[in-house]
């Protein structure tokens, strides 16, 4: 049996000036060696997780709902660190 | 993640169809109803209805008024049953009434419109000109849509939308193929509109449009880069060209004898699947299956072409030679 694992989260963006250029690759660079496809869901458009002009073009700001799933071995391990990314304001504010 | 994901559009505020400048929108009453939306992209000359006729009446649509409307409804004004079918038609609400060939709207029908808050615009368009670009402008803006990863490129006048995994070399093909002079229109997330009866249409999502990421450079602004003649806003989509890692032991397209096709919202295109390896110059490669399809488009096939004369060489050896 092949090993697929999916991962799913609702996150919510609170650092004040949202998803911009520095949060967008931190997070992009967090998950980017993952073996797993990670996508992050806004308002039903869904853009791929490691690409930085994907995560960019949500234009996430402030209080926004983002939905992250992932699939693949290392599925948990990415939600989680994107979740952490977001909770601790991507070390702004 | 590859499934179709249909989303639908929200529907239309009255207020925009005035920042289309082709349809020569003005208001001329009913201002309170500019920011009651349009659901539907049909619309309805309703002729019958100021006769009295209600029976398929369908109030959702924006109401066309034209010549031969508007000469009904001064004609008869005093006859007070037309004057309460005007009425009638308004008070159901429809979303607009667009009063075409700059017709000259009276008073009580002014007073209508501001009682029951429905715009009522005006134009100088005739009636089927007017009728074609509204109805052009409704089916863009209300039609279902998708959004897709990729680049969206005019390249020679074609819509191609460039697709294939993160980083595989999706925008340093795009900014290859600029650097040729070809048109951007957006990297990463493509929204793409369309209907069965209409044209597919894509355009960026970002609300900083022109922008890419280049690795080992970072963001660029393709139109402060290569000049505005480098960008335009939105396409019409008319071919995919999927990029994948070179994989020795899958078939390529080798003759290019049959095409393959994908769908977008129902709508068949043809599409190429390029492998990409060090090596090759995938911008140049892109021009060529642009090329390559316009030539098919215009009834030249290349591949088939070839074949045919091939054949005819191989029979005329076989031929003895006459002397």
């Amino acid at each position: 049996m092949t090993n697929i694992k999916k991962c799913e989260s609702t996150l919510t963006i609170l650092n004040v000036l949202g998803l911009h250029a520095r949060p967008a690759m931190l997070l992009v660079q967090a998950i980017t060696r993952l073996e797993c496809m990670v996508t992050i869901e806004k308002d039903g458009i869904e853009a791929d997780a490691k690409s930085i002009m994907g995560v960019l073009t949500l234009a996430a700001e402030q209080g926004s709902t983002l939905h992250v799933q992932a699939e693949g071995p290392d599925a948990e391990q990415a939600v989680e660190a994107i979740r952490k990314l977001i909770h601790d304001k991507f070390g702004e504010d | 993640m590859t499934d179709e994901r249909i989303l639908n559009s929200d529907p239309l505020p009255v207020r925009r169809l005035l920042e289309f400048r082709d349809l020569d929108l003005e208001v001329v009453a009913g201002k309170t109803g500019l920011d009651r939306s349009i659901n539907r992209a049909e619309l309805n000359r309703p002729a019958l209805e100021l006769a009295g006729f209600f029976d398929k009446w369908q109030p959702e649509r924006v109401q066309i008024l034209g010549t031969g409307e508007m000469a009904y409804l001064e004609s008869r004004l005093r006859d007070e049953s037309v004057k309460s079918n005007l009425e009638r038609i308004l008070a159901y609400r429809p979303p607009c009434v667009v009063v075409t060939n700059h017709r000259q709207v009276f008073a009580e029908m002014m007073r209508m419109a501001d009682k029951h808050q429905v715009a009522l615009l005006q134009t100088r368009h005739n009636t089927t000109h007017f009728t074609k670009r509204l109805w052009d402008h409704l089916e863009m803006e209300l039609s279902p849509y998708v959004v897709r990863r990729g680049v969206l490129m005019d390249v020679f006048n074609m819509g191609v939308l460039i697709t294939g995994t993160s980083s595989i070399g999706k925008s340093e093909c795009s900014l290859e193929l600029v650097a040729k002079g070809h048109t951007f229109v957006a990297d990463d997330l493509i929204l793409i509109r369309g209907s069965q009866f209409s044209k597919l249409v894509g355009m960026g999502r970002s609300p900083v449009p022109h922008h890419m990421e280049i690795r080992g450079i970072g963001i660029i602004d393709i139109s402060r880069m290569y000049g505005p003649r480098s960008v335009r806003i939105s396409k019409q989509v008319d071919m995919v060209i999927e990029l994948e890692e070179w994989d020795p032991y899958k078939e390529y397209e080798r003759l290019g004898i049959e095409g393959k096709t994908t769908r977008i919202l129902g709508i068949e295109l043809p599409c190429y699947n390029i492998p990409v390896k060090p090596g090759r110059n995938i911008g140049t490669i892109v021009e060529v299956a642009v090329l390559n399809q316009k030539l098919k488009e215009a009834g030249i096939h290349m591949a088939k072409e070839f074949d045919v004369n091939l054949i005819k060489a191989m029979r005329k050896s076989e031929e003895p030679e006459a002397r």
